[in-house]
């Protein structure tokens, strides 16, 4: 369980490092910040982050199958057992003072000689019409979320990517029937997931497609593709990746690349001292918990030198 | 996990109920939950259980209208939060952390919300959720946050629409978290707290 009140927490203190994230990346970093007893908390605005949307998570290493959600609340209880606090907020900006950074949200002020930013990414939209307007009303981005509300429905699922595959698998459990609509011609989904996908009896795949429109009447009715063809789906399940939450660091100077994520050095580090970042939200080649942890412990080893040179004085 | 965070409740909280006395496996399920709270809180926490018939006065006192019901009310007694299901699955995070508010742990949102409680009017807060809902717990605890925090002038209800279906056919749900205020247009997804704030305002 995730400390959300102001328990534990102390405005006036400046932190050796404060984290901004929920998820693995950030929880992470302050498990091993706390290690070195760093003076860490960590603000997030979405406890969790996306993976705790994924239904089943099997690539963890040592657990063999668990949900994200669960795999998030073992996270939690190791973060409660070393007495990590966490507060459900976001930062909007982040200014430099002397020597440390005040760091703003809308609601409190906090100060940190270090910074992780393990801020994540948010689902990428497709951007056609249709989209806006029926969002909550049949296009729907987590099929954990929404999945119970299509029970013996007809839905389809947009993307070819393993989050696609792992969402239609889910969907496939209650709807009558899962499309997956895909622009390409080969899932890139693990091939464990494939091999699911190609075994179930109401999954059904259509290659080199896209959709240009979502049609309904107060609700999703159907989607057009791009060669003219219409499609009745009662839902629309938008997977097609995710972008990278960067504007926080864009606001306090912190480069980022074309794709908007954060350029870091193999120690985590930024172009600005004493700002480091990890996870999906860096430029890592590889999305993955797993790998987002490891940015996070070293950007927590790198945390932990910096303010250690600094020489303060406590 | 449940015994070591109902353990940080600092002053003894009573939480009244309101079960059905008809349907006794429900109510047998529910009083069962209930005591498992109960019995882990090192005697902090208490519910009083009111089984529901025709003739009981409480369904008219409390204005009851579907069982399991559960009311808190915030230090100076006035009514800001009830749950129209027993929580269960992800909803028993942001109900304990809401009794840990309760019980008299700082509310991270209380300073800013007093700050414009004179420009918010009374309102009543619907939270549609599910126990499947990855992103609702985080704003049920925000809700429950600023109904705590507000004096009384904020309600918050959360409701597991699929406990209660009718609920969500009447906004006609397909998504969660669903959130409408005073029955105005709803606002869907995990909503930033400054974003909430601004709502109460304008509204």
């Amino acid at each position: 369980m995730f400390n959300i009140d102001m328990e534990g927490i102390d405005l006036e203190k400046i932190y050796d490092l404060i984290v901004l994230g929920g998820g693995p990346t950030a929880i992470g970093c302050a498990i091993y910040a706390k290690r070195f007893a760093m003076e860490v908390l960590i603000v997030g605005k979405t406890y969790g982050g996306l993976i705790a949307t994924t239904h089943i998570v099997e690539n963890y290493p040592a657990i063999t199958s668990i949900s994200g959600q669960g795999l998030m609340d073992m996270f939690k209880e190791h973060m409660d057992s070393l007495e990590i606090p966490y507060i459900s907020d976001e930062i909007s900006r982040i200014t430099k003072v002397n020597d440390h950074f005040e760091l703003h949200s809308f609601f409190q002020n906090f100060k940190a000689y270090s910074v992780l930013i393990a801020t994540g990414s948010i689902r990428r939209k497709l951007g056609i019409p249709g989209e806006n307007e029926f969002a909550g009303k049949g296009v729907s981005y987590c099929a954990t979320c929404d999945g119970p509300f299509y029970k013996d429905k007809v839905v389809c699922v947009i993307g070819g990517s393993d989050s696609a595959a792992k969402e239609a698998l889910f969907l496939a459990q209650n709807t009558k029937k899962v499309y997956i609509i895909y622009r390409g011609n080969d899932l890139r989904a693990e091939p464990i997931n494939i091999k699911r996908v190609l075994e179930s009896n109401n999954i059904e795949i259509i290659y080199e497609t896209n959709i240009v429109e979502i049609i309904g009447e107060g609700k999703v009715k159907s989607v057009i593709f791009d060669n003219g063809e219409k499609l009745e789906v009662d839902g629309v399940f938008i997977e097609i990746g995710s972008i990278p939450n960067s504007d926080i660091a864009k606001n306090v100077g912190v480069e980022t690349n074309e794709h908007n994520e954060i350029k870091i050095n193999r120690k985590s580090e930024t172009n600005i001292p004493g700002i480091f970042a990890a996870g999906d939200v860096a430029d890592a080649p590889f999305k993955q918990a797993i790998t987002g942890v490891a940015e996070g412990v070293i950007a927590a080893y790198s945390a932990f030198d910096y303010v250690k040179e600094m020489n303060i004085e406590y | 996990m449940i015994r070591q965070e109902l353990g940080k409740l600092q002053k003894p909280i009573t939480l009244k109920v309101f079960i059905d006395k008809k349907n006794d496996l429900e109510s047998k399920e529910t009083s069962s939950i209930l005591k498992m709270y109960e019995e882990n809180s090192e005697g902090k926490l208490r519910f009083e259980i009111n089984p529901l018939n025709e003739y009981n006065n409480s369904l008219y006192k409390y204005q009851i209208d579907r069982v399991p019901t559960i009311i808190m009310n915030d230090a100076e007694g006035n009514e800001c939060i009830r749950y129209f299901a027993i929580p269960q699955g992800s909803e028993v995070k942001p109900f304990i952390q809401t009794l840990q508010i309760l019980s008299g742990r700082k509310n991270y949102f209380e300073e800013a919300l007093k700050e414009n409680l004179s420009n918010i009017k009374a309102s009543i807060i619907k939270v549609m959720v599910t126990k499947s809902c990855a992103y609702c717990p985080e704003l049920v605890n925000m809700v429950s946050q600023f109904a705590l925090g507000s004096s009384g002038k904020i309600k918050a209800e959360i409701i597991d629409i699929l406990e209660n279906p009718d609920i969500g056919n009447m906004y006609d749900i397909v998504t969660v978290p669903y959130i409408v205020i005073n029955n105005s247009d709803p606002l869907i997804g995990l909503i930033k707290p400054n974003e909430l704030l601004e709502r109460l305002l304008e509204n």
